[in-house]
């Protein structure tokens, strides 16, 4: 469905994407996710023909961007981190307006706004002047600008910003719901978010992807079971003495627990090795009691914190 | 080297793109330049040569060249555009010169144009027109109809500059002028007594004179014979003259004023080409044909135009010929049907024709006869067969000392012009260059002072206030949305 | 097209902008034919017309000064970008709205002749003459706002940028006049314009041999026309200024000429300036 393909664009001598290459398929609904500035933006923009990329190719049911534009649009609905609205319109001609733009027929229009409207929830505020919405509306209706014409493919640049818990959990149901039968590009620098709505989660720094799969795979795949936390009645002495006397260790971190003569302890060994039995035995052995053991199942925040440090470190 | 190629495709259709816009607009202007397309929207097509001129460059045999002197970006577009139509024809070709700059070419005319010792320089604006061996300076002053305010102000009240342009194209082209002999020894006044001499001789027309007494016949190159209020009756033998004149072809001009003696020789004359002269004076008593000036006097009136072709300029314009103490024309009982009698200016019919001179009464009396009556009347012989006009032609006014000029005023603007005119009928088209001054002159408007605060109140007060309104109505309502 | 023309139109009227524009040109217009053809009771509306255009100065950069300013500071742009319509589209759908309210607000000044055709004969031919000269004027004008606004950064500044460069259009007939005409002038002209567009080649090319090698090949043929066309050099810079004159242009519409040429100027200056309005959002995207 989107194909992109060695994508590069430079402004001026800042390269804001670096030949970043990806397929979406059909029905995925993808995750971009990166701190700000990282390029997820640009990308989003070069897909929906706001700018050219400097290089590189972006296609869209196999058709280039610069060979058919129009054709291109015609199959995307994009929200860009500002809401593009036009503050001195009702929500409804704003819409209107919108149907002109993409050229949705005089027959068609009525049934469509009425629908998008209902499914966006700003049917009751419709009438009233886009300047006078709250920003929850306001980034509703600039969803239902989007979705006017039901484009296969959607495209929304943090569509979650700025809102209240409340809203955000709308607008999460609702881009589920449209994931359902839409491919779905969504961007965010809030993990929660993505790891709630994305099949797919595509890692973005500096302009390239780092890491691309679904969330689970992503901590799973990369981190296993070779961390663990785990929480020992002990002083900090014997239980630095047990640790150091397990296999395969090549981390650990000890604090002081919450509980009064009790210490954490972080252990990371070495790749793929299942250190769990070796830890109980040394501890049993050691003879200070574990009170907790659990493996660390990092959070995209902690993936994604560690792939752009490593990134440094390259 | 693929994966590039478009971004260079991109930047090179656009560069070309750029290139291909900016040549196709600087071609579509250049074209349109040549085309040179025009569509004259003025009432009196002011920048479109007369039918008259059209024929005269049509037939040109000689090239032309016409100097405009302006400096560059200072031309007048009035002037350039009207030169501009005589470019288009072939054997005319205009140039502007900035008279700075040219000082030797501008000399050789002045001395050509012999203005005299007083006037080395032609102003800028003037055109000069040049053709083999001869040539005539159009000062910019002869390119309008001006006339002068009684404070001493100018008012510029129309465009001849095609009559003057014409005239010099035809005259340095052909070297033919109109000639109108002046005739002499019945103490008649010259157009020199009349201040015209000078503008007549700017319009193609060289003034003569010829002793009536002395002259054995009029000469061969006369085309117009012009009498000038005789005080005394000519002989037999000098109407004989004037007949014989006419019967070749030529064209008379007369203007006659009340006399002591009768005129009979003339009178008779005048009867065998169908116009009878009514002694007396005509008094006019329309209130708007009187003068305020002369004190609304009776013999003193503006008269009304009855011939197109001549009054044309005067109506266009709308000039106000004055006439004062004017003998009156009839046509004759007995009509000789090869002549056709033209009447030119008359009073209204609330005139009455004095013929009891003795009565110095302003009112009307018993003997008076009713108007209204012709103070210029012409006579032209026609075909018989086509019915048009042929030959000889003859005006006549009733009221020569009309054209003298005036202590204060000087010579009457209308009454030249109509004097022009005339003369350019009486010499036919083929020979003197007569087109027609496009008149400055805007029609008038007749509104009253509440209509125009009425007018002045929508468009100053109503018009921008109700948009507005509906604008702040609009914003106020939608605000609250 | 369509759809930009009919959301612009919109914006235009449903905000107090059209409102603004059409009251301000049409007080200042009513003023003046009061004062110049009702109070002195003058039927020369032609006149009156060519007497008007002023005014565009005064009220063009309140019709264009939002036309790209207000979608940037929204950042609707994106809205119209990721729209199926062209980039041409949206150049010529704006600049048409713009040139719709100005034809409305002309077509309310038919009242004015009228007027005056209740108390003496008009010259109507002269005045729809004169009425196509001065929208096609007007139309040029605007589209010069119309790229202003897009190379602005704010309202404000395209509303100051639009009158500075109108005003210029404006003063060039009367810079015409000063420049000097010698031939020499003309020469120096010719190496002025033959510089900047060197300095811009070197820019790009960052090529100095074929940049001296171009600067040489200047000096010379223009040294070789001063000595033997000193003729084609006089007057270059008054020519080549009224090259960009729009007004003086107009002066035949008021003396009653319809000239072609004049229209088809206008309406390329026009295309011109609403192209590299084009290029310039066009060049944004690739940059």
């Amino acid at each position: 469905m989107i194909q992109v393909e060695h994508l590069t664009k430079k402004f001026g001598r800042v390269v804001a994407v670096d030949d970043i290459s990806f397929k979406i398929e059909r029905g995925e609904v993808i995750g971009f996710l990166g701190p700000n500035g990282a390029g997820k933006s640009t990308v989003m923009n070069i897909l929906t023909g706001c700018i050219s990329a400097s290089d590189g190719k972006s296609m869209i049911n196999g058709i280039d961007i610069l060979d058919d534009p129009s054709a291109v649009k015609r199959m995307i609905g994009y929200l860009p981190e500002n809401p593009p609205l036009y503050v001195e319109m009702t929500a409804i001609e704003f819409l209107h307006t919108v149907c002109d733009l993409k050229n949705i027929s005089r027959v068609k229009r009525k049934v469509e706004i009425e629908q998008v409207m209902e499914r966006v929830g700003i049917t009751h505020v419709s009438g009233r002047l886009i300047r006078n919405l709250s920003k929850g509306y306001r980034q509703r209706v600039g969803l239902a600008q989007a979705m006017i014409g039901k484009p296969p493919i959607m495209i929304f640049d943090e569509p979650t910003v700025g809102l209240d818990p409340g809203q955000i959990i709308g607008i999460r149901n609702l881009i589920n719901d449209l994931g359902k039968d839409h491919t779905v590009i969504l961007s965010s620098h809030i993990l929660s978010e993505v790891q709630a709505m994305c099949e797919r989660v595509m890692i973005i720094s500096k302009g390239k992807i780092i890491a691309s799969d679904t969330p689970e795979n992503l901590s799973h795949h990369l981190f296993g079971t070779n961390r663990l936390f785990i929480s020992a009645a002990a002083d900090r002495e014997d239980v630095e003495k047990t640790v150091k006397g397990i296999p395969d260790i090549l981390e650990y971190q000890i604090e002081d627990g919450e509980e009064a003569g009790a210490v954490n302890v972080k252990l990371k060994a070495t790749e793929n090795a299942d250190i769990r039995k070796a830890v109980f035995s040394a501890f049993a052995a050691a003879n200070q009691p574990l009170l907790m053991m659990r493996p660390i199942d990092l959070s995209l925040e902690e993936i994604f914190l560690d792939l752009t440090r490593a990134e440094v470190e390259l | 080297m693929k994966k590039i190629s478009f971004r260079v495709k991109h930047a090179a259709i656009s560069v070309a793109i750029s290139i291909a816009v900016l040549v196709g607009l600087v071609l579509i202007n250049m074209l349109a330049g040549e085309i040179d397309l025009d569509f004259d929207m003025t009432r009196r097509d002011m920048y479109t040569l007369t039918e008259e001129s059209r024929e005269l460059l049509d037939g040109l045999e000689e090239e032309v060249t016409l100097y405009y002197l302006s400096k560059t970006g200072q031309e007048n577009i009035t002037v350039i555009e009207l030169l501009k139509q005589y470019d288009s024809y072939n054997n005319v070709s205009l140039l502007t010169i900035d008279p700075d700059r040219n000082p030797a070419l501008i000399s050789r005319y002045t001395e050509e144009s012999g203005e005299g010792e007083d006037q080395k320089s032609i102003a800028t604006g003037s055109v000069i027109v040049v053709s083999e061996g001869r040539s005539r300076v159009v000062p910019n002053i002869d390119l309008y109809n001006i006339s002068y305010t009684e404070q001493g102000g100018i008012n510029v009240y129309g465009f001849k500059a095609e009559q003057s342009i014409s005239a010099a194209i035809q005259y340095t082209s052909t070297g033919e002028q109109v000639v109108v002999y002046q005739l002499l020894g019945h103490n008649e006044y010259t157009f020199d007594d009349f201040n015209y001499t000078e503008t007549l001789e700017k319009s193609n027309f060289t003034l003569k004179t010829l002793n009536m007494t002395t002259a054995a016949a009029i000469p061969e190159d006369a085309d117009i014979v012009a009498v000038l209020s005789p005080s005394w009756d000519y002989s037999k033998n000098e109407v004989d003259k004037i007949q014989e004149f006419l019967e070749r072809g030529g064209s008379l001009y007369a203007a006659f004023d009340l006399t002591q003696d009768p005129l009979d020789n003339l009178a008779a004359f005048l009867v065998s080409w169908n116009i009878d002269i009514m002694r007396g004076i005509i008094m006019e008593q329309d209130t708007n044909r009187l003068i305020p000036e002369f004190g609304g006097a009776p013999v003193v009136f503006a008269p009304a135009y009855e011939e197109e072709e001549i009054a044309k300029p005067l109506i266009e314009n709308n000039q106000s010929m004055i006439i004062a103490s004017s003998m009156g024309f009839v046509e004759t009982e007995i009509r000789k049907r090869n002549i056709e009698f033209i009447p030119i200016l008359s009073s209204t019919d609330k005139s009455w024709f004095r013929i009891d001179l003795n009565t110095s009464s302003q009112n009307r009396v018993i003997t008076d006869k009713s108007g209204p009556i012709y103070a210029s009347v012409g006579a032209a012989e026609k075909s018989m067969e086509t019915g048009f006009q042929e030959g000889a032609k003859i005006l006549i006014l009733g009221s020569a000392q009309s054209f003298t000029p005036l202590s204060e005023i000087g010579s009457l603007k209308a009454n030249f012009d109509f004097t022009l005119s005339a003369l350019g009928w009486l010499a036919g088209s083929e020979k003197a260059i007569n087109i027609q001054s496009r008149s400055l002159y805007q029609f008038p408007m007749q509104m009253s002072s509440a209509n125009a605060y009425v007018y002045a109140g929508i468009v100053v007060i109503f018009i921008p206030f109700a948009i507005i309104l509906t604008g702040l109505i609009i914003y106020l309502r939608r605000k609250r949305l | 097209m369509r759809a930009v023309y009919k959301k612009e139109l919109k914006s235009y009227f449903l905000t107090p902008g059209a409102y603004i524009f059409m009251g301000a040109f049409l007080l200042i217009a009513g003023l003046l034919f009061s004062l110049q053809n009702i109070f002195t009771g003058n039927s020369d509306f032609a006149t009156f017309l060519g007497s008007l255009i002023f005014i565009f100065l005064l009220v063009v950069p309140i019709l264009t000064m939002r036309l790209f300013t207000e979608e940037k500071r929204q950042k609707t742009d994106t809205l119209l970008l990721s729209s199926p319509v062209s980039i041409v589209g949206i150049v010529l759908g704006k600049y048409l709205a713009a040139v719709t309210v100005f034809l409305l607000t002309l077509v309310v000044t038919i009242l004015f002749p009228l007027f005056l055709s209740f108390h003496g004969k008009m010259d109507w031919a002269q005045i729809w003459g004169t009425y196509i000269g001065f929208f096609f004027l007007g139309s040029a004008f605007i589209a010069i706002g119309t790229f202003l606004s897009e190379v602005a950064e704010s309202q404000t500044s395209a509303a100051i940028l639009t009158f500075c460069g109108l005003l210029a259009s404006w003063v060039i007939d009367y810079v015409r006049s000063f420049v000097p005409m010698s031939s020499m002038a003309g020469a120096i002209f010719i190496l002025i314009l033959a510089g900047i567009a060197i300095a811009v080649f070197q820019n790009k090319a960052q090529d100095w041999r074929i940049s001296a090698a171009a600067a040489v090949v200047a000096i010379v043929v223009v040294i070789i026309l001063y000595f033997t066309a000193a003729d084609a050099l006089y007057g270059l810079i008054s020519k080549f200024i009224a090259w960009f004159s729009l007004t003086s242009r107009f002066q035949r519409f008021s003396m009653g000429i319809l000239k072609l040429d004049a229209v088809i100027y206008y309406m390329s200056f026009s295309a011109f300036f609403l192209y590299i309005t084009g290029s310039r959002i066009e060049n944004r995207r690739w940059s």
